[in-house]
């Protein structure tokens, strides 16, 4: 875990050419954006105008019937369309390789050394359903920017998800979301044998005395468990399959810690403890670490925000105190 | 007549329902104690070795480690009361309390192996204790809710469920430890 001070020294001194360069890579991006869009333009233009010509010219009996002509011609359009197109996303494609690998790697390595960035992977879908924590079906499960490593004593790993259920009802694709955002697992510092969820307390909200009711009766999850820290109930819902495990996991100090957690990324957090890992999801809107075309990069703001996201899922394992090896456990 | 019948037999089903929620109350919390008594008795094992593993480092505090050798026996004799054994492990975890503080003033103790292991046991099945304490506790007010809230007092007080004691949180797990105060005293 880095300091907002340190950052600003690494930034001044390993960043500003870095971002000079990728910047200028960018407006070359951006120019041939414009440049599709233009030459895309014409080509419709052009093809428009033959087509009216034509047409007047099959009015006036000067042209034998021939629309297969017309349709070979506007394949050929379309073709040429679909060839800028995919020409233009194989340079953005290019630029957004050079920017994971010029700017988004070194924040990563600056933040802890131990770290390995492999910008197309992501966590398995077998490790996102062994977490136990969305139950929804999904077809759809993408995602990227895949840190691994250890930290000190503890392995972690993490990536943004993409994760959601399309279905096709009378001829309407519908999207159900699962979940997006970033996905964390981290070998736990103590030994246990169960399952224990901690979820964003929404029965509650919604019902205050009521939601008890309701939470009491999730099956998914198991019995609930309920904790004496009275901010900690209002935010989350405890499950386990073991009511004393649950809370020898979830100490009067984790809880703290779980909250302070949920106050620095103020988005809904999952947590589960399933065969000795901590798995922690954090819901966030649109993609993460993406480079921008339209904007300019060299933005402080832009930077300090990839920083950001990046040293807060490292913390992760200092917040929760996933290096204090005090137990049996080493 | 129908309409009485369903009454009572609606009456009757609400009945049973208080009655058995009240059983499994009680019952959680008994479970719970044994899960706790365990844990104690873990804890208990553990001592014979810790006392023999820091024995030749800390002579300084033989009295201590006497006195907690002769505290496991006392919890372990068959025919102690459960108050008595509370009171003998609250007893315990004072001076096992004092003796980690001691631990620090031994560098030796603090290379071996062996000891680090123990107290890795140690810190761990103190841990659990807690949780075990905190889990009691939870089912304890559980329990004394279903007793004292109407209706269910009603079921209570006609087949004698009692209310049960909540355990005390010792006063070093309430307040978080300060750790220059430990150097203070």
């Amino acid at each position: 875990m880095r300091t907002k001070e340190e950052f600003n020294q690494f930034f001044q001194t390993g960043l500003t050419g870095v971002i000079k360069t990728l910047d200028k890579a960018r407006r070359k991006v951006l120019f041939r954006l414009f440049l599709t869009h233009f030459l895309n333009l014409i080509l419709i233009l052009v093809f428009l105008v033959f087509f009216v010509v034509w047409m007047e010219k099959l009015d006036e009996g000067e042209l034998e019937s021939g629309s297969f002509v017309i349709i070979v011609i506007g394949i050929v359009f379309l073709a040429l369309i679909g060839l800028l197109i995919y020409l233009y996303y194989r340079k953005r494609k290019k630029y957004v390789v050079e920017f994971k690998t010029n700017l988004i790697n070194p924040i990563i390595k600056f933040i802890d050394q131990g770290l390995n960035y492999v910008p197309d992977g992501y966590i398995s879908s077998g490790a996102f359903s062994a977490s136990k924590i969305f139950h929804q079906p999904y077809n759809r499960y993408s995602g990227d920017d895949l840190v691994e490593g250890t930290i000190d004593k503890t392995k972690i790993l993490f990536s943004e998800l993409h994760v959601a259920n399309i279905v096709h009802r009378d001829k309407r694709t519908e999207k159900h979301p699962v979940f997006d955002g970033m996905f964390f697992i981290a070998d736990f510092n103590k030994h246990f044998k169960g399952q224990t969820f901690v979820l964003p307390d929404k029965a509650e909200k919604l019902f205050k005395g009521l939601g008890k009711f309701f939470q009491s009766m999730n099956w998914n999850y198991g019995q609930l468990v309920k904790m004496e820290n009275i901010e900690f109930e209002k935010e989350f819902v405890v499950y386990s399959n073991d009511q004393i495990e649950a809370r020898y996991i979830i100490s009067l100090s984790m809880m703290e810690r779980m909250l302070a957690l949920k106050k620095r990324f103020n988005r809904p957090v999952y947590f589960s403890f399933i065969n000795s890992n901590v798995n922690f999801a954090v819901a966030l809107r649109g993609k993460q670490l993406e480079p921008t075309v339209l904007r300019s990069l060299d933005n402080r703001k832009i930077i300090d925000s990839y920083f950001g996201l990046l040293n807060d899922m490292i913390a992760i394992v200092d917040e929760l105190n996933l290096n204090t090896r005090i137990w049996t456990k080493q | 007549m129908e309409i009485v019948l369903i009454v009572i037999a609606v009456v009757l089903l609400i009945l049973v329902l208080m009655y058995n929620s009240l059983v499994r109350k009680r019952n959680m919390v008994d479970q719970v104690f044994a899960s706790m008594d365990a844990m104690l008795k873990k804890r208990f094992d553990l001592i014979p070795n810790l006392v023999s593993s820091v024995k030749e480092y800390m002579k300084h505090e033989a009295g201590t480690l006497t006195k907690i050798t002769e505290l496991r026996t006392k919890a372990l004799s068959p025919n102690i009361s459960t108050e008595d054994k509370v009171v003998v492990n609250n007893e315990l975890n004072k001076l096992l309390g004092g003796l980690k503080v001691a631990f620090e003033n031994y560098p030796d103790l603090k290379a071996s192996n062996n000891f680090l292991q123990l107290q890795a046991s140690l810190n761990e099945v103190e841990e659990q204790i807690s949780a075990a304490r905190r889990t009691y506790n939870a089912a304890v007010n559980d329990n004394n809710n279903a007793v004292d809230m109407f209706p269910t007092n009603i079921i209570a007080g006609l087949f004698g469920f009692k209310r049960r004691t909540l355990f005390e949180i010792p006063e070093s797990e309430r307040t978080n430890i300060n750790v220059g105060n430990l150097f203070n005293s």
